[in-house]
């Protein structure tokens, strides 16, 4: 009698520089975790274009993946939702897994409800737990802009089960490394019937860190004045590797691009760390930065919304504070830090 | 030219959310209900592209639609797109929809587009009541549509041609996108300031046509919520005091040696 293991399969992502990111080795090994409690295979996908099957081995392994399929093809060095939903489907029906998983961004957040279509599968989008007891799945989640938390079941008799996670949520225990099989695709792509095409890509200057999968965060709201004055937040950011968001306040002065927006109508982020400078704290930020772990309030007006649901505040000028709190920084971490400029 | 826009009516994000007392859903009594804020820049988009085609050369007729899915107090929302210039609007109504999960929505939107003609669909890039983007990229497959997510705006728009031209971020990028239609677009909010329903768009949203569809069954439900509850609010802040510098030691100092987080 054969007994068919079920297996798990996530979609990774990588860096420009062709590292997993963070979030993707999160659910990497929350998956290891799980295949060893029920047998199966870890199977991991990864699509682009001039991958390197080296780096992938060895980082894939460190995550405990039984098998790699990489699917590189130049056409794919951009998001196209078409070939890339086509490319996914293809590997899901090949191997089909029991479960997918995948990050919830931007490409987990367009990939998966096509991929829970064409599979008819169940999908539950931006997790931030994962439970598994027998063969029932359940997740948890936050709903109503992170004021409820809720545990969702799957129907236990249909497969797939596909889920996205939401970054820096899972905290994986360790797994041993596997030797991973690496399998490389080049699978030729028909562009004949592709109703879309990129036309062009305008790439950001600067090389920062995604905000949406960044472990720090320090933000600045509307108390920041002018764009100039971010350039303080950029500079105590480095010394922490952290990103650099903004209120909607800030975004609808002009001091920030939407890119930068933490909060119900801009990004939704979940950083071990978060740093609000001159931010008021309304419900609509916090629908967006809520779920961080350690909350820290920098605002000089002691009556400011933020006080009464942050970790640790300290009320006075963020301009005064901000320049002190990056020296300290560097001090504690050892960096190189040229003094402040007033 | 038709363009559709799916709206969703979700709580206000300033209302309190309370839990009912079996702890499985949200006690909808005392919310404020709003448009979906995403579905609200999608209706802002697309009034904007139905003003550009009408007052082009080629002229074609651009109307804008609304279709939404969900219990009988989601009029107010339709009737708030409608007030924003929306031309009419398509209610799925049936109060048994109001903890229908994405799956169910999705099937019943995309059925009921399947008897509908239109060039291009937008809605919001996601639903902030469910916390999810699944909705408009499965209606989008199940109709067999191209689509693009994420779209700050559109930057051209070529009724004669049916083309679209999008501007998508990416991770801090921007991909211009060029999409044949018919087509579904996900909508962010790029630099949109939602317009306010004016008192003769709120007089003329009266008269306009709502046509009310009804459920024949609404047996789709998948997946299912096994319990609910507020998340553990935060012990009371720890606020420094003192001078700058010290106030500031002592935050790095809980940082590194209390919340361990740097």
């Amino acid at each position: 009698m054969i007994i068919l293991m079920p297996d798990i399969l996530v979609l990774a992502e990588i860096h420009e520089d062709k590292d997993l990111t963070k979030p993707s080795i999160q659910i990497l090994k929350t998956a290891r975790n799980l295949a060893n409690q029920i047998g199966g295979n870890l199977i991991s996908v990864l699509i682009g274009s001039d991958l390197n099957a080296a780096k992938a081995k060895e980082q894939f392994s460190h995550c405990g993946v039984d098998k790699a399929i990489l699917v590189d093809n130049a056409l794919l060095a951009n998001y196209n939702s078409e070939i890339y939903t086509k490319l996914f489907i293809k590997i899901i029906k090949e191997q089909n897994p029991d479960f997918i998983f995948g990050v919830n961004s931007l490409v987990g957040m367009d990939l998966f409800p096509a991929a829970s279509f064409h599979t008819n599968g169940d999908l539950i989008m931006d997790c931030t737990e994962i439970h598994l007891d027998g063969s029932i799945l359940t997740v948890s989640k936050t709903m109503y802009s992170n004021k409820v938390i809720v545990k969702v079941k799957f129907d236990d008799k249909r497969k797939p089960k596909l889920a996205t996670f939401r970054p820096n949520s899972l905290m994986p225990k360790d797994v041993s490394p596997k030797s991973t099989e690496v399998i490389t695709e080049k699978p030729n792509i028909d562009q004949s019937s592709v109703k879309q095409k990129i036309k062009e890509v305008i790439k950001s200057k600067s090389k920062e860190v995604p905000l949406t999968e960044a472990g720090i965060i320090i933000s600045g709201g509307r108390a920041m004045g002018n764009r100039d004055h971010y350039k303080i937040l950029f500079e105590t950011a480095e010394v922490l590797g952290a990103a650099v968001g903004a209120s909607r306040a800030a975004v609808d002065s002009g001091y920030a691009p939407h890119s930068m927006q933490v909060g119900q109508t801009g990004k939704t982020v979940s950083p071990q760390l978060y740093i609000a400078c001159g931010i008021s704290g309304a419900i609509q930020h916090f629908a967006g930065m809520g779920s961080s772990k350690v909350i820290v309030a920098i605002n000089k007006d002691p009556n400011a919304p933020i006080f009464k649901k942050c970790d640790y505040g300290i009320v006075d000028d963020l301009f005064k504070v901000v320049p002190v709190l990056k020296e300290e920084l560097c001090k504690l971490l050892g960096k190189e830090c040229t003094a402040a400029k007033s | 030219m038709n363009i559709i826009v799916i709206i969703r009516q979700t709580p206000d994000t300033e209302t309190k959310i309370k839990l009912d007392s079996e702890g499985k859903k949200i006690d909808t009594t005392g919310i404020t209900w709003i448009i979906n804020p995403y579905d609200e820049f999608a209706v802002e988009k697309a009034l904007k592209i139905k003003e550009k085609v009408n007052a082009g050369e080629a002229e074609i007729h651009c109307s804008v639609s609304l279709l939404a899915c969900g219990p009988s107090r989601t009029e107010e929302a339709i009737r708030q797109g409608l007030a924003m210039g929306a031309d009419r609007a398509v209610f799925i109504k049936d109060d048994a929809l109001e903890y229908a999960d994405p799956f169910t929505i999705s099937k019943l939107i995309s059925s009921e587009l399947k008897t509908m003609s239109y060039d291009l669909i937008l809605s919001g890039k996601k639903v902030i009541d469910l916390e999810s983007a699944q909705i408009p990229i499965f209606i989008a497959e199940e109709l067999g549509l191209t689509h693009v997510s994420f779209v700050m705006k559109f930057n051209e728009i070529d009724p004669v041609k049916k083309i679209i031209i999008c501007d998508r971020e990416a991770e801090g990028e921007h991909e211009i996108i060029e999409v044949q239609l018919p087509a579904l677009i996900t909508c962010d909010r790029g630099e949109d300031f939602p317009r306010y329903a004016s008192i003769t768009g709120i007089m003329k949203a009266k008269k306009k046509e709502i046509t009310v569809k009804t459920l024949s069954s609404s047996d789709f439900q998948r997946t299912e919520i096994t319990g609910m509850e507020l998340p553990p609010s935060r012990k009371e802040a720890k606020i420094f005091e003192g001078e700058v510098p010290e106030k500031v030691a002592a935050l790095v100092k809980a940082l590194r040696e209390e919340a361990k987080v740097i």
